[in-house]
Formats: C-alpha cells, structure tokens, sequence
C-alpha cells in the first residue's frame, strides 16, 4: 500500500463525505443497526466491563497467596477509586506495604485463580459516537462504519481514546515549541494544538491542566516517555503492537489523547494542516487517534461536522497525483518536505536501476525531482479542485 | 501440449506423469507487496518471461485483493506484450492466439498469522513434531513450558498476562511431562486464562485422568478436542495441528474478492514461508551441499537443509517494515554497529518507529539505505539464533547461504553479501561459505511450482533464481587487528594468478565472476584458523567442490566472528572499510548512484 491510506482521499479533506470506522474489542454488544442516525452522544456498543479492566496482582506485591488478597483488599468490591488510591494492603513486620490503583474507575472482582483484582475504567466498557452521522455498516461484533461530511485531517501516528472537545491553539507557528509555562488556565477538556515540539515538562503541564487531546506535529519518544515514564528497559516496547492487537502502540499510556501529523521525531507541523487547524479555533471536534499499520490500516484522524451538513451530497475528492497536488515527501531523509506535482506518474528508472513508478516534483527550487510514488502522499488536492489552496500557504 | 486446469490438478493428484505446461502465471501475495510472474516454455524449457509488482490492495482503503492484484497482472501483460486477462479473469488454458496461460499457481502470507499458545508440561515426543509442522503454515506461535520445580511462584500469573494480552486463536496443551508440579501448573495458567480467552480452537493432549479437568475450562465458543497418548505419533499428532491451523487461516482470508482472484488457481495456496522450505530442501538435496535460506519479506523466517533433513525458523511479525519494531530497543541500539556514520541511538530509534508507521515508503538516500541494511543484520541475527537452538549445528554447516527478494531492495550486490554474511557470527565448518540472492523472489515460486509441476520448477531454479554474489573464507583466533593473519593465493583457471596477505580485523575481496573456476590456497598465520581447520594448517579451496564466484566476488573474512559488542562501540571507519572492500569487487553500488542522483 502507498499513498494516502486508508482512505483515498488528500490528508486534509473539506467539506465532503467521510467514512469514519469504529474498531472495538472482541465480542462487543454493538447497540446499533446499519442506517442508524447517531450523534455524538448516542451509544454505539458497550462491553463486559471485565473484559476491559485492568487487572492489579495483589499476591505478587504483597507476597500472599492467591485466596487471601481478599481479605487484604481496603475497599469493598464495587467501591469507585482514584488512580493511586490504596486498595489492598498488608503488615511487613512493623511497615505496611500496599498497593495502588493505577487508574481511576470501578473495584470490579477478584481473579478466584490468580487472585489478581480487576478494576474497570471509568466509563468502561461504554462507546458513543461522538460524531454526527449515520450508521453505514456493522461488521460483526467489533467494528462499525458511520458516514458523515465534514473536514479531516489524518495524522500519522495516534495514542489513546477517542475524544470530543473545543479546538485551541497553543502555538504561534507550526513548527513553535510549547512552552510549558505558560499554558492557558482554562484548557480542561480542549483538543490543543502544539505545531512544534512537545517537551516532557509540556506533555505533563497539558496532562495537569487536565486537555482532552493533544495534536502536534511529531512526538518526540523520548520526551513523551520521560513524561508518562515509560522507561521500562525497552524503549520501543510501548509502541510495539501486541499480536491479536489491531492498534499501533496499545500499551503506550498518556492521560489524554495524543496525534502527530508529521511522525515521530522533532519535525514541526505542516504549515498547511496548521493553518487549517487554525481555521478551526473555537470549533467542536472529535479526534480519533487509533493507529493500525498491520491487519487494519488506521490512521488517526481530526474531524470537524456540522450536523445540518449530514445529508448533503458531498462526494469525496479523490487524493490524485494531478498536477499542482501539493505532497509530502515520506522517506526518512526527506521526511515531511513539502512538493508540488509538476507532472502525472510515470515509469521511470532511477540510477540504481530499479525501475518504478515516479512522479515529478518541484522541491520549491522551480525544478523537476524524480521521486518514486510510494514515497509520497497527498497533502491538499490540486488547486482547480480546491480554490482555498490555490496559493502556498506557506 | 496445452493443459487444463482439470487434468493439471488431476494428474498431480494422482502421481500420474506431469503433463507439462507451456506457460504459467504465479501469484505471490504478500501483505504489503504482491508479485506475478509469468513463465513461459523458451528453447525446451520453461523460464522467467516477465515479472511484475505491485501493492497488495487486500486493506483499505480498497479493502479488495482484486484492485491491487488486476493492476500488477496489466503491468505484466505491458511487459510481456501479451493479454493474460479477459473479464477480470486470468485466461486459461492459452488461447491458439497466445493469450492466456495453460496454469496459474500462487502462494500467500496474506491476513494476520493464526496466533498459537502451546503449554506444555516438559519434554514430549510431541512437542517438537507439533512445533515444526504448525511452521509450515502462516502462525506466530507462543510457547510456555511449565518450569517443573515447585520454586517458580511468579511463572502462572506473568504467563497468563502474557497469553490473555496474546489473544490466542488456538491453545495447544501437552499434559504428558512432569505430573506431580509441571501438570497441576498447567492446568492452573489454563484456570487463570480461562475466563478471559476465547480462543477459537483448544487441543489437550494428556492422560485420561487429567484431560477431565480441562476440557471444561475453555468457553462454550472454542471447539476443545482431547487426545490421549495411546496410539498417536508425534507427526500425526503434527500434522493435525498443522492442518486445523492451514483450514483457520484460509477461512480467516476467505473473502470473495480473493476468491475472485485465485479462482484460476490450482492445487493447494501454500505460504511463502512453506514454499521457501521445500525449495531450500530440493537445493539441498540436487547439489549435497547444507543450504541455509533467508526470506526477511512480510515477516521472517529461515530455512536450513542438508541431505534429508531440515529445520526451519518463522517469525511472521517480524521483519524491516512494519515488524520493525519488534525488534528490541538493545538490537536496534547494537545496530550502530553496522554503520559507517555516526548516528545517536535516540535517532535510531525514531527511524525506526517512522519506518512502522510508513512501511511502503522506499530507502533512496544512501543514509536510509545504510540503516536499513544495518537493521536487516539484526533481523538476520535473531533469526538465525533461533534456527541455531531449534537445530544446533545447522548454521556452522551451511555451505551455501541464500537470501530472498526483501534483501535485494536496494540493487547492491555488495550490501546484500555483506548484509549476509554479517547476519551470522557463526564460522562456517569447512572455512568457506558461498552467498547467493534471489533477486526477483522467484524461491517461494519455485517451492509452490515444485508441489504440482517440479519439472517446471527445476528449470525454473536452474535458469533464473539465483544470482551468486561470491563466496567467504572465514578466518578465526585472530591475532591483533592489523596483524598478518593468513596469505591468500588465488588461480583463476586459464588466468592469472593473485596473491594477497590479509591482515586482522580486515575485510579483503579477491575477483572471480560467476561461472569462472579457480583454486584458491589459503595460508594462515600459526594461531590463526579457517573454519574449523587446525590453526595454522592451510587450506586449499576448487579441489572437489568448485567455488562459487560473482558480483562480490571471493570475501576473506579476518574481522572475527563473535557477537556484536554491546553496547555499540564506535567503529565507523572499520564498517566504512569494509563496506569499501566488498563495493570495491561488486562495482558501482546502487547506493552510489542513487546519491549522485
């Protein structure tokens, strides 16, 4: 695969049909039917909170045998916990070791086998929509198609659950570092924008200033683990896909919902897509971050809709490789570059003598560069099919 | 002779004499990229015609096997100048006119592989059988083996964890080991998974008296069988599992637009993976050499086969695309020492997470290309360990190394030697080994023509797989880097005569081109020793076997086999040397080339 996917539209699509899929466990309840009209607050599908829950090994920490974490448990089943809330303990001599909960939710069980305790999530369990639109297919149990119009931009690579919330924009530029002093106060639930790089210090000012989501040009894997302290030996093992595990990163834990645009590193934004984000200061959207590279290509992406737009006509705009497409360049040392085609694909044979499919590019120089197709996508459509962009933005 | 897909498979089926073809298409469908090569009779025998590329189309966002597929089929009908296609359907038989071909064949590691638990209580007649023939089709397996001393009190939770995050498709209990604390163990981790696994299929192999206990744990969704000892090999109990795996795979792919497109195929779809396995025996056994073949393409595996016996290696996720990043942390950090620049480990790591997430974008720069390469060794090198401890002895044995297609993606004849020969640390037996590339990725064909047609694939493998790259002499108990280590005669037959001293901790080439003879004396120093020849006694290579020559030409590695130092140590100039030394007799370099472009 190449190109722009998994949709086959431009990385910045406006004003036109989107298809927007749901991926969620294995053998969930899904509560609605093709051609369903659903809002973003409409529930979707819900599952059995165990299948979700953390599960939190008490005997291990504490050195007590399997049928007695019980009896060493501080609250009673079904009790609600904060993350880092104590919920089991035990005498070590004079001291009382304890153990923790990780995250916020539901004292759900305890493992009869393990003696493990499962905890749900807040709100576990429970997907709503959080988008406008209308139920288009149900795949089996675990995932579903709503059809909306509206405008996206894709990312490249997401962490964390979907979310809704007002748009900000925190930087003054696309490639502006945040700064982690001086973040707005009132930034509670928002999906915030940072262009440049993000810090450790920034990722933990945002996650204390409580933002819904995060979206930036690159993320930084050292900064972002030193934040969330990821640091357990293996410093890619965060975002290793687990086998069964359709996601990009499963295991990769942030207090709110992160997408790049660009990839990891510290490349900033591109002035288009943050200029676009710009236009959308103020506005409600939804950003789904999931990210799946094997068995189901995903990529996160930010929405903006109107509901009185659903039943428009609008049809999607295919992302071409038409002459006056502005691309970006995706091998690693040009990663990011912006171009525009000058010309339609052709079979070419570089210097190496692998023969393939290429496109001419002008880098900006007024020149024409070779580059193979596969190493390129889509960033905004030609001009004549787009007027907003008809002139560099940068 | 023009035959039909009828009588090709019937005669296959039956033994009967192969009616041969006169032309085939073969589709290899991979994950990421999917092939076509169209072979055709020229001369008395059928040979490699066209081949064509593209990508595979089987997600979204066109979620059909068939666009991707039907592109890749035009572009070989464009080459070839010749129509294959009717109605979107491949024609068969070939048309008097020439269109068509008499057969098509294909094999695939397309959809993700059938995920494999295998718990198992200590030695078994059956575990090893099992392991082996689940390998020949497209699963990634987990294998727990219950510790049978009673000390071990964190083994039961941390496996659980790690099956119930592994989501297994089938669980695989082997209950005949240790039964005082390996058995009760066993069924104590199933216990613990039981609730919140749901795999599709269980299989528990066990005495009568514990297989009650068991059958009961797995949800009423999961299809449980039980087998007892009493009767059953080891390869019946294998073949089994191999073939309850290969039915939930093809029903996991089992979709109308792949349907569509393999509805002219006939016989069996077997993985590349199999394919390469049954081809590295057949090279085994037609030359008598003990062959050990890569394919680092959509995932990983690793073949070795020397007279009738074989081993094989998969790793389906993998690989230098998206499987990069199983990869660890330490062997991406270990790959700097493979590179001829400085790079911080921290950039490394970012390439590496970039290339995940754009696995189709091409390496151009020579930087990308070098990383790459030096990643691959490392992909190499834990495939290789794990074929080691499958079959010890299998890579110090091999006298010929293969590489398929996915290590030819940058056209440098002298990388891919390198990236080859640095993939082990093992020294060869005999002190020489030969290294050969597949770069059309015509193995997986030959092995998938070799189960209906192996007079097809014969000439297939005689005429067009391979491209030599050369072959190493392998020195070891090294003196001092920069020290002489062993004095290299090489007679061209019916040319001229070259004499070289190779120093330690130095790369050196000599030229031979493929198809040229030579004999080749190596000296070494008192200390020093090639292969597993006493130190000091020298060699003389072209005597029975002929040595193999081509693009890289004859390789004299005096660098020391040994694992890579970890952490990296900088050694940019050596790697930059060496890198000089094997580019040096292959010619202009692709990478080369592509800089100046």
């Amino acid at each position: 695969m190449s190109l722009n996917f998994p949709h086959t539209q431009a990385v910045y699509a406006r004003d036109q049909e989107l298809r927007v899929r749901r991926l969620f466990p294995l053998d969930t309840d899904v509560k609605v039917r093709e051609g369903k009209r659903v809002f973003s607050d409409t529930l979707l599908a819900q599952v059995e909170p165990r299948t979700v829950a953390v599960r939190v090994d008490i005997p291990a920490a504490l050195g007590l045998p399997p049928a007695e974490t019980a009896k060493h448990l501080t609250l009673p089943l079904g009790s609600t916990v904060t993350a880092g809330q104590v919920v089991a303990k035990t005498r070590r001599g004079i001291r009382t070791a304890t153990v923790s909960s990780p995250i916020a939710g539901t004292l759900l069980e305890v493992d009869a086998e393990t003696g493990e305790v499962l905890i749900a999530p807040e709100g576990a369990g429970q997907f709503t929509a959080l988008i406008s639109g209308d139920v288009i297919e149900v795949l089996g149990r675990s995932e579903l198609t709503i059809r909306t119009v509206g405008s996206r931009v894709s990312g490249i690579v997401g962490i964390g659950q979907p979310v809704i919330g007002p748009l900000r924009v925190l930087t003054p530029a696309a490639d502006t570092a945040l700064s982690s002093q001086s973040l707005p106060a009132d930034l509670a639930g928002a999906i915030v924008v940072a262009g440049g790089i993000v810090t450790a210090a920034a990722y933990r000012a945002l996650a204390a200033a409580g933002v819904a989501a995060l979206v930036t040009g690159s993320i930084s894997p050292r900064e972002i683990g030193a934040a969330f302290d990821w640091d357990d030996g293996d410093h890619l093992s965060s975002w290793r896909p687990l086998a069964g595990d359709r996601r990009f990163a499963p295991r990769a834990k942030t207090p709110f919902a992160v997408m790049a645009t660009e990839g990891f590193g510290t490349r900033g934004m591109s002035p288009e897509l943050f200029a676009v984000l710009g236009g959308w200061a103020g506005t409600t959207v939804t950003l789904f971050p999931t990210t799946g590279v094997t068995g189901a290509l995903m990529r996160p992406e930010l929405i903006r809709t109107d509901d009185s737009d659903i039943d428009t006509d609008a049809l999607p705009d295919e992302a071409t490789l038409t002459p006056g497409a502005v691309v970006r360049l995706t091998d690693q040392v040009r990663l990011g570059q912006r171009a525009t085609v000058v010309d339609r694909p052709y079979r070419h044979r570089f210097p190496n003598g692998v023969m393939t499919d290429a496109i001419d590019v002008d880098l900006g120089t007024g020149d024409r560069t070779p580059v193979r197709v596969v190493n390129v996508e889509v960033l905004l459509v030609a001009p004549h099919r787009d007027p907003e962009f008809s002139h560099d933005p940068a | 002779m023009v035959a039909t897909r009828a009588n090709t498979s019937s005669s296959a089926a039956s033994g009967a004499q192969e009616i041969a073809p006169e032309s085939l298409l073969v589709a290899d469908f991979g994950r990421g990229t999917s092939r076509a090569f169209l072979l055709e009779q020229v001369a008395g025998a059928i040979r490699l015609v066209a081949r064509a590329e593209g990508p595979t189309t089987f997600d979204l966002p066109f979620d059909d096997v068939s666009v991707g597929w039907l592109q890749t089929l035009r572009q070989i009908e464009w080459d070839a100048g010749r129509v294959l296609i009717e109605r979107d359907n491949v024609l068969t038989p070939q048309r008097q006119r020439g269109d068509g071909v008499d057969a098509m064949l294909a094999c695939s590691s397309l959809g993700e592989p059938i995920r494999i638990a295998v718990i198992d209580t200590g030695p078994s007649p059956m575990l090893a059988p099992a392991i082996t023939a689940l390998r020949k089709t497209h699963v990634s397996i987990l294998q727990a083996s219950v510790p049978a001393t009673k000390k071990d009190t964190t083994w039961v939770p941390t496996w659980a964890e790690a099956i119930r995050a592994y989501h297994p498709d089938t669980v695989v209990l082997l209950l005949d080991g240790e039964q005082t604390f390996a058995v009760p163990r066993a069924i104590q981790l199933l216990k613990g998974i039981s609730g919140s696994i749901s795999p599709r299929r269980g299989v528990i192999f066990g005495e009568a008296t514990v297989l009650g206990q068991t059958l009961t744990l797995f949800g009423s969704r999961s299809k449980v069988r039980s087998i007892t000892p009493s009767g059953k090999t080891g390869e019946a109990f294998g073949a089994e599992l191999e073939a309850e795996a290969r039915g939930d795979w093809a029903e996991r792919i089992d979709r109308t637009d792949l349907r569509a497109a393999l509805r002219e195929v006939t016989g069996t779809v077997p993985t590349r993976a199999h394919a390469v396995d049954l081809v590295t025996r057949y090279i085994a056994r037609v030359s008598g050499q003990s062959v050990l073949t890569f394919g680092i393409d959509d995932g990983s595996h690793a073949h070795w086969a020397s007279g009738q016996e074989a081993a094989q290696t998969a790793f389906p996720r993998l690989d230098i695309n998206a499987g990069i990043v199983n990869l660890t942390a330490r062997e991406v950090a270990d790959a700097v020492n493979w590179l001829p620049f400085d790079i911080e480990t921290d950039d490394l790591m970012t390439w590496v997470l970039n290339r995940a997430i754009r696995p189709w974008a091409a390496p151009e720069a020579e930087v990308d290309i070098r990383i790459e390469q030096a990643l691959l060794r490392q992909v190499i090198r834990r495939v290789a360990a794990d074929l080691d401890r499958t079959r010890p002895g299998a890579l110090e044995s091999a006298d010929l190394l293969i590489a398929g297609a996915g290590i030819d993606r940058w056209h440098d004849a002298a990388g891919a030697a390198l990236c080859l020969l640095d993939g082990l640390y093992h020294v060869p037996a005999s002190g020489i080994v030969g290294l050969a590339i597949d770069s059309d990725g015509l193995l997986p064909v030959v092995g998938t023509l070799g189960m209906t047609h192996p007079a097809v694939a014969s000439d297939i493998f005689q005429h067009d797989t391979l491209q030599h790259l050369g072959s190493a002499i392998v020195l070891t108990s090294l003196p001092k880097p920069g020290e002489p280590a062993c004095r290299v005669e090489l007679q061209v037959h019916g040319g001229q005569k070259r004499e070289v001293t190779v120093k330690a901790g130095s790369l050196v080439t000599l030229p031979l081109a493929s198809g040229e003879r030579a004999t080749i004396v190596a000296r070494p120093e008192k200390k020093v020793s090639i292969g597993a020849s006493a130190a000091g006694k020298p060699v003389t290579f072209g005597g029975e076997r002929p040595i193999a020559g081509g693009a890289a030409g004859i390789i004299i590695d005096a660098r020391g086999r040994q694992p890579l130092p970890s952490p990296a140590v900088p050694r940019t100039g050596l790697v930059r040397q060496w890198i000089e030394a094997v580019r040096g007799a292959a010619g202009t370099t692709g990478a080369e080339r592509t800089e100046r472009a």
